[in-house]
């Protein structure tokens, strides 16, 4: 029972930043509770760093392969990443890598629908996807001694779709089942509609990360083929494999697996090529569908600059002075200190900093009883426009870089291994201070500073930069009145 | 002046960093060399299970209690509410001199709790200034003689109750809340785990002293030393702290522990419609399962089993209702999984379906879909069984990466019934399972027993 809360607190981050697939819902409350957690130094034992043998290699076919190796583990994790997410859509695109996601489950050439799920299952793992604004990912863990029998059917999955249309007109009505249930979520619901007001409007971050309810219904099995073709490359695609596996097999493998592909459609221009527009500002938007009967969810965005600058971790690291991240469990934060503790407007405080290969997004999420919505949000905004005032101190920076440290720290399993410098790839972010904490840490000292902070803070999440989203409860029906 | 500042900072994410490698060691280390645990008495009445793994450099203590809501009688949400006050203060030691006792031997230490068991721990490094300071802090300060002051258990009190708010707005959470109360009909475990807003808002200081004192003592512990301890010397470890405060049996009110005897679930309270208004709607099935108790190990075994050929995973008769069988005009729903919730007695187990369609076709093809198990008219085949077991032994192998996951396993499997052999001899207990157990235990769960209902439309 206790996974299930630990799942459920990994889940709620991933889903502001990703539509997650075939994941148990939020459970948090059923069973058990989750663990209270009171780290006091900077990092729990309990998540440790690894320290594997990291290589890294692009194969002819152009394939980007990282192979940590961590022996004695006795088990492997997967973790395929295709570049491409909703942020490569045009809006009459805009669902297309969701759906593909899906799709890839319904069988290759020579596998029906549930035998890809059916194999993977039979070695010891289950196979999960995410679709994300830049990447689309395909993820398992599973006894190392069956990594090749893994790997070569995610291979066939990834490399020789079916695309049948029976296929395709049958997944529809799931996808439109997964957005039904995203409308209740308010991280997911939230996010969407940040994302639709913060960016400009001729950026794709812009677009649902599922797409419209029109573009699902109207989505062709030609469509998908399409699409695929451009993006499901090789030389788009980055592979990691962490744990008790030898680099060199691995490379070996991968080589046989994913041999170059004619190109048959030209991959449009990288999302790094485009230029930031102004930022929005002040916008606000109220959405009145989520499940919650009693309680009023506030977010408020502010764009933030790409994940590989230099100015990304400083407001990631002022986001973490002010609010828990969403799967930090109990830690505390000025926010809460503010807003939960001595105001005792909100419920819960969160905060995310959305990294992106583009403009990043840092969101903080409140959450209250609706009687108090008013007051929360009015409080909430004077939280920010304090924060432009506020200098930061020594002790401060100090904090923020242990934060930091905590936060980008590897908790050892093979599968955070993996996903770690798969997501590092996919941001390219630096591979040697992925590699070596040493290196990140020496990075933070230079750029983490007090000085730093406070002009993040007027610059980049002073009040009127922000937009909101106000998530309301359903309108009830009127109670049938009793004579 | 900054120069001196940052060399200090520099030592200081040195420290952190070196800490971060000494840890990683551990992990490796332990998924190579697993160890079984040994099992004694102290003569406290306490067990004590340690798991002896040289090669880590970490030790997690780790304390189990069997209580829970059959003990909780007009006071639900009593045992949650502990597990978040205990931190607060100890009756010797102030919440500042708690927190600096912690900071200086290790990494950290944290609560969590179910139905049936409460759970303090404590992580440190294995050298003994640090595993005898994590040993003192946690068992002699925290267990032994904590300190839920008025203010303690106010603070703990107002968090419980905004969690209570938040789980009320979560669908999932209303409808499985109101699953359990009706399947666990007359039983404590039909409560919510949190409690409601009245009994916890009415909670004092000296009902929470009352209620430790009286439920959370030896002779319902189970204490866990898992790392690079050996037997001999956590046994010491944990006498010295807990005899320094004077920890028994002695003077302490009596407290049989409480096992809520079989139910049936009634005919009369079968459905129940939450009538939520939301673009998505919930449907969950429950029905009494074994419990945890040793004498039905093998029962469980083939129960996790039967789960899984069910619905853990995505290859599962649940899953495929969803993906292959059933026509696109006809769609089932988008998350389709079940959920075991463990009980010592009796657990309840559970399928859900959450999703934008029709309740009403969906509860059909899931109860026909359960019924057909349950009369034998789809009996399991061998690949379901083989697919079942591999994922099972596949999942518990990546769970169990940590230290600390291994530990809190096996306290759990101690402190349900399970029994610690039960994580130790896993993959072996799942790999005897037969076919017809698990079309026994289908039989006995859906063939003649009616299950509850709730849905949210």
């Amino acid at each position: 029972m206790k996974e299930i809360a630990r799942q459920i607190l990994n889940l709620s981050t991933a889903m502001s930043a990703l539509c997650l697939r075939r994941l148990p819902a939020a459970l948090a409350f059923i069973g058990a509770a989750a663990a209270l957690i009171i780290p006091l130094l900077p990092l729990c034992a309990a998540a440790a760093p690894p320290a594997p043998s990291v290589q890294r290699r692009t194969l002819p076919s152009g394939i980007r392969v990282i192979v940590a190796e961590q022996p004695g583990t006795e088990l492997a994790a997967l973790d395929l990443r295709v570049r491409v997410g909703s942020g490569a859509e045009t809006p009459a695109e805009n669902g297309t890598a969701h759906f593909i996601e899906h799709l890839l489950f319904k069988g290759t050439g020579t596998r029906k629908p549930g035998e890809i799920d059916l194999a993977i299952e039979k070695l010891g793992g289950e196979l999960k996807a995410q679709t994300a604004r830049d990447a689309t990912r395909f993820a398992v863990v599973l006894p190392a001694e069956n990594w090749r029998d893994a790997l070569s059917v995610i291979a066939d999955m990834i490399l020789h779709p079916a695309f049948r249309p029976g296929d395709v007109a049958a997944e529809k009505s799931v996808i439109l089942s997964e957005m039904a249930i995203a409308r209740t979520d308010p991280m997911r619901a939230g996010f969407d509609a940040l994302a639709g007001i913060a960016f400009d409007r001729e950026d794709a971050y812009r677009l649902p990360l599922m797409g419209t309810e029109a573009n699902v219904k109207a989505m062709t099995s030609e469509a998908l083929r399409t699409f695929w073709q451009r993006w499901y490359r090789p030389e788009n695609m980055t592979l990691v494999i962490a744990g008790d596996v030898r680099a060199t097999e691995v490379l070996e493998e991968v080589d046989r697996l994913f041999p170059s592909m004619p190109l048959a459609i030209r991959s449009r221009a990288g999302r790094e090529e485009r230029k930031p527009a102004a930022p929005v500002t002040g916008a606000r938007t109220t959405i009145r569908d989520t499940g919650g009967e009693d309680v009023t969810t506030i977010l408020v965005g502010f764009r933030a600059p790409s994940a590989g600058t230099d100015a990304a971790p400083v407001v990631a690291a002022l986001v973490s002075l002010l609010a828990e991240r969403s799967d930090a469990g109990n830690a505390q934060g000025r926010l809460k200190d503010s807003l939960v503790t001595r105001q005792r407007l909100a419920l819960s405080v969160t905060a995310d900093y959305v990294a992106q290969r583009g403009e990043s997004l840092v969101i903080f999420s409140v959450t209250g009883l609706r009687l108090n919505a008013a007051k929360l949000e009015n409080a909430l905004l004077a939280e920010f426009d304090k924060l432009t005032g506020t200098r930061f101190t020594n002790d401060d920076a100090a904090q923020a870089r242990r934060n930091l440290l905590q936060a980008q720290a590897s908790n050892g399993s093979v599968e955070d291994t993996a996903a770690r410098l798969a997501r590092a790839d996919i941001l390219t972010l630096s591979a040697e201070e992925t590699d070596d904490p040493g290196q990140y840490a020496a990075r933070l000292l230079r750029v983490v500073t007090p000085e730093s902070l406070t002009a993040a803070a007027g610059e980049y999440l002073s009040a009127n930069r922000g937009t909101i989203v106000v998530i309301d409860p359903p309108v009830l029906p009127e109670p049938p009145v009793v004579p | 002046m900054t120069g001196k500042k940052q060399t200090l900072s520099l030592q200081s994410l040195v420290s952190v960093l070196l800490t971060l490698l000494l840890m990683s060691l551990s992990l490796t280390a332990l998924a190579a060399t697993p160890t079984a645990p040994e099992i004694t008495r102290l003569a406290n009445g306490a067990k004590l299970v340690t798991l002896y793994d040289p090669a880590s450099p970490i030790v997690v203590i780790d304390v189990f209690f069997r209580v829970g809501m059959s003990d909780e009688a007009q006071k639900p949400g009593m045992t949650a509410l502990i597990t978040r006050a205990w931190f607060s203060d100890g009756r010797f030691r102030t919440a500042n001199q708690l927190r600096r006792d912690i900071g200086a031997y290790g990494s950290g230490v944290g609560s969590s709790f179910g139905g049936d068991f409460a759970e303090i721990w404590s992580i440190s490094e294995s050298s003994d200034a640090a595993v005898q300071q994590s040993a003192q802090t946690l068992l002699f300060n925290l267990v032994a003689s904590p300190g839920f002051s008025p203010e303690a258990v106010a603070s703990a009190r107002d968090d419980q109750l905004r969690a209570i708010a938040l789980e009320k707005a979560n669908p999932l959470a209303s409808t499985l809340n109101r699953l359990r109360q009706r399947v666990w009909f007359e039983s404590p475990q039909g409560r919510p785990l949190l409690g409601n807003a009245d009994s916890v808002s009415h909670i004092t200081a000296k009902e929470v002293q009352a209620y430790y004192a009286r439920f959370f003592r030896p002779s319902r512990a189970v204490i866990v030393v898992a790392g690079n301890v050996t037997s001999a010397r956590a046994r010491r470890l944990v006498e010295q702290s807990l005899n320094a405060a004077d920890w028994s049996e002695a003077g302490r009110p009596a407290a049989p522990e409480n096992l809520p005897a079989p139910e049936q679930i009634p005919a009369s309270l079968r459905e129940v419609n939450l009538g939520r208004p939301s673009p998505a709607s919930v449907f969950a099935v429950g029905y009494l399962a074994p419990g945890t108790l040793k004498r039905e190990l093998p029962q469980w075994a083939a129960l996790m089993v039967l789960d899984t050929v069910l619905g853990g995973g995505k290859a599962t008769r649940l899953f495929r209702l969803r993906d292959d069988l059933i026509p696109p005009e006809q769609p089932v729903g988008y998350e389709i999984r079940t959920l075991l919730i463990p009980s010592r007695t009796q657990s309840l187990w559970t399928a859900y379906v959450i999703g934008n369609n029709p309740t009403e076709a969906t509860r059909t093809r899931v109860l026909a879909l359960l019924t057909a198990l349950g009369t034998g008219a789809e009996p399991v085949t061998d690949e379901e069984l083989v697919r079942a077991k591999a994922y099972l032994k596949g999942r518990h192998a990546a769970e169990r990466q940590h230290l600390k996951d291994r530990s809190y396993a096996i306290g759990w499997a101690e402190t349900m019934g399970l029994g610690a052999r039960f994580e130790s001899d896993f993959d072996t207990l799942i790999e005897a399972v037969k076919v017809e157990e698990v079309m026994q235990l289908g039989r006995q769960m859906f063939g003649a027993a009616a299950g509850a209902i709730v849905s949210t439309r």
